[in-house]
């Protein structure tokens, strides 16, 4: 294919960098991706289940606990869960490149290694509808083609058939869906025989998760229920953006630039010129050219380039006079999770092969709080491979006896995890603080605040979802609510949104910057307004439909 | 110079895995999981020095036995759940998890679901016998510790 010569920088390789850079090979562009790019090591032992690791591995400690055991959550603590010590990188809280001034308002997870966040995502695939995309300047049938397009790039297995499957809709072709374990399967058989008083008196329904995973029989990359889903999917059965940087390798017109942190773009007469890294080996500073950019590097990782580019663009300053230099809004997640018994289980014999993230959803309707969006989803996940440390320790009695009852427990022990949708609210946001000591000369600040109508939704779904899981034969109690904090649902949106107000801090629907014309931001930022469906797809989705125009 | 002693954490494994747990384990994996405890234990009494006195009494007392241990887990639990006893514990849980026999014996139970709910409940009725006890005894004893001994020094 002839090559445009002009040059397009990608600015990160998560899974909108990604489809953005594929999607401009396709049409014959060159491109530049850089990124910090940390590798994940190779994993060990591929063939193997999470429970044959523990007998297999000459160190099993060191890699499920860390060689200085940091993944040993200590009694007390709130947290019940840390992510693998071996996976750490992929969402460490901190990082030298980039400083936070501040976490106790907004405590984000950062990731600099090659594939992003999507790295480690929860593979959940549920395209936006037109509910979702209310107050955006872009609607569903814009997005059609593009989700068509990741539909190929992607094997989705899922159920168009089910009561969740018919609610969702589905354009592009599901694989079959993932093997239910026994928990699983009599969950969903308690509600089936509930479904229409469940749907009818709490407004919730159940079915088959929509998976970004290789379930076709036959291919190598199929999933083989090795319950390893958190540390690494050893099959690649599992989506994850470096398996489309792969397909953009195999393009000349593509080169890929680990090792560079971007700290701004150069800019003149509202355009960008080029682009100014960090060389993380070198540690030293150096220029690019470009014609046109693509930022990708996260809502967080882009909103901090695009800050510092602003307060290093002496027109623009000029322009904003006393303004403050602050990004649009800040979105995430609000992520509640329900732990639940099901009383039917207890003592039941549970499969050590397995998959290990939720294979079934709850789609909650919302009625009273319309400005949320009109449902809410819920993933509900059986309990089969954690490390269980962190809730034995939780349970109010001594260790020997809480350990006994845990494991006596275990295979009826569930988690239904409720993701909030989120909408700018008063002064939410970031802006850059100086910070000498840090490579772009600054720190991030996160000011956030909970809007008090997404507690009282919060509220209203945590109680309907109780009572629907007690009609379901489960307990869930009442104290074992965990409200993370603000941050904890890596679902960042919103930093520089479309919006049809014309100022430099948005985008226009096509994402292209009102501050630079050759700009454009194709990751979370660009989302005025959070769902609360999963992110991932959506935003690969924008990419590709932006990069299509480009 | 090996600080935590075997003793200590045969006693730990056993007490909270069953009798000869820790015998059953290959030599191998013992080392293994020795040099681990030991990191935890130099961690543990390394912030010790921020632990009061009776959590530091109690760790102590709970580790000269299985009945000391029983009762002074199960009096940790309710009144003193950040203590040096408790990490300890939830120490060797943690590193128990990830060893394939270890995590065997940690997570084994009974095949029938009749004896499963008979087990938790006696389970259940041998905790609030060992807490009552605990209730009993500990107290009076750490009294007795201040009474006779003129220094306390802390672990």
């Amino acid at each position: 294919m002839p090559h445009n010569n002009k040059v397009t920088i990608v600015i990160g390789s998560g899974p909108s960098g990604a489809n953005a850079a594929l999607t401009l090979l396709e049409k014959g562009r060159r491109v530049v991706l850089m990124d910090v790019g940390n590798e994940e090591e190779d994993l060990p032992l591929k063939e193997n289940t999470f429970d044959e690791l523990k007998m297999l591995l000459p160190d099993p400690w060191q890699y499920l606990l860390g060689d200085r055991l940091q993944g040993i959550i200590p009694p007390g603590s709130v947290s019940v869960f840390e992510y693998p010590p071996s996976r750490n990188y992929l969402v460490r809280e901190e990082d030298k490149n980039l400083s936070v001034k501040s976490r106790k308002a907004f405590n984000p997870y950062i990731s600099h290694n090659r594939g992003g966040l999507g790295v480690a995502w929860g593979a959940n695939c549920v395209p936006f509808d037109e509910d979702d995309f209310v107050g955006m300047p872009v609607t569903a049938s814009e997005f059609r083609d593009s989700y068509l397009e990741m539909g190929n790039r992607l094997a989705i297995a899922g159920s168009a058939s089910d009561r969740v499957g018919t609610k969702l809709g589905s354009d592009t072709a599901l694989n079959n869906p993932l093997d239910l374990n026994d928990h699983d399967k009599a969950l969903l058989d308690a509600y089936s025989k509930k479904s229409k008083r469940i749907s009818e008196q709490f407004g919730i329904t159940i079915g088959r998760s929509r998976m970004a995973v290789d379930t076709l029989p036959g291919s190598p990359h199929s999933c083989f229920y090795c319950n390893r889903c958190l540390w690494g999917c050893p099959r690649g059965a599992i989506y994850d953006p470096r398996m489309t940087l792969r397909q953009c390798e195999a393009y000349s017109a593509f080169s890929y630039r680990p090792s560079t942190y971007v700290t701004r773009l150069i800019t003149s007469r509202r355009r960008v010129t080029g682009v100014e890294y960090l060389d993380t080996r070198t540690r030293e500073f150096i220029s690019e050219q470009a014609d046109l950019v693509i930022l990708a590097a996260g809502a967080i990782g882009s909103g901090a380039i695009f800050l510092r580019t602003l307060k290093n663009d002496s027109e623009l300053k000029l322009m904003l006079g006393n303004g403050e230099i602050k990004t649009q809004s800040l979105l995430d997640t609000k992520v509640v999770k329900l732990p639940y018994i099901f009383l039917r289980m207890i003592g039941r014999p549970i499969s050590a092969k397995n998959f290990q993230f939720n294979k079934l959803l709850a789609l909650i309707e919302n009625n009273d709080i319309p400005e949320y969006g009109r449902l809410v989803q819920g993933e509900i996940l059986s309990l089969s491979s954690l490390m269980y440390h962190p809730l034995i320790s939780k349970l109010p009695f001594g260790s020997r006896t809480s350990s006994k009852l845990f494991f006596r427990l275990k295979p009826s022990i569930g988690v239904v995890t409720i993701f909030l949708p989120d909408r700018p609210y008063l002064n939410n946001g970031m802006r850059l603080v100086t910070d000498p000591n840090s490579a772009g000369g600054d720190q991030l600040e996160f000011c956030y605040q909970s809007d008090p109508r997404k507690d009282e939704l919060r509220a209203n779904i945590v109680s309907r979802v109780r009572r629907a899981l007690r009609s379901l034969g489960c307990i869930a109690p009442r104290n074992a609510t965990m409200i993370l904090p603000d941050g904890a649902g890596i679902h960042y949106a919103g930093t520089i949104p479309m919006s049809e107000e014309d100022n430099i801090f948005t985008l226009d629907s096509d994402c292209r910057s009102r501050a630079y014309d050759n700009l454009y931001v194709v990751d979370g930022s660009a989302f005025p307004r959070l769902p609360s469906k999963s992110l991932t797809l959506s935003l690969m989705a924008n990419s590709v439909r932006v990069a299509k125009k480009l | 110079m090996k600080i935590a002693s075997d003793q200590e954490l045969l006693l730990l494994v056993d007490y909270l895995m069953g009798n000869g747990t820790w015998a059953n384990v290959t030599s191998e994996r013992r080392a293994q999981f020795s040099k681990y405890y030991e990191k935890v234990w130099m961690d543990i009494h390394a912030a010790g020095s921020n632990s009061d006195r009776f959590s530091s009494w109690l760790s102590r007392f709970a580790l000269r036995g299985p009945r000391r241990l029983l009762l002074a887990d199960a009096f940790s639990a309710l009144l003193n759940r950040k203590g040096p006893l408790r990490q300890k514990l939830n120490a060797i849980v943690a590193l128990a998890e990830c060893e394939g026999s270890l995590y065997r014996s940690l997570s084994r139970v009974p095949e029938a679901i009749i004896q499963t709910w008979t087990e938790m409940l006696l389970i259940f009725m041998a905790y609030a016998l060992s807490l009552l006890a605990s209730f009993v005894v500990i107290p009076p004893m750490y009294a007795a510790h201040l009474l006779f001994s003129k220094t306390c020094p802390k672990q």
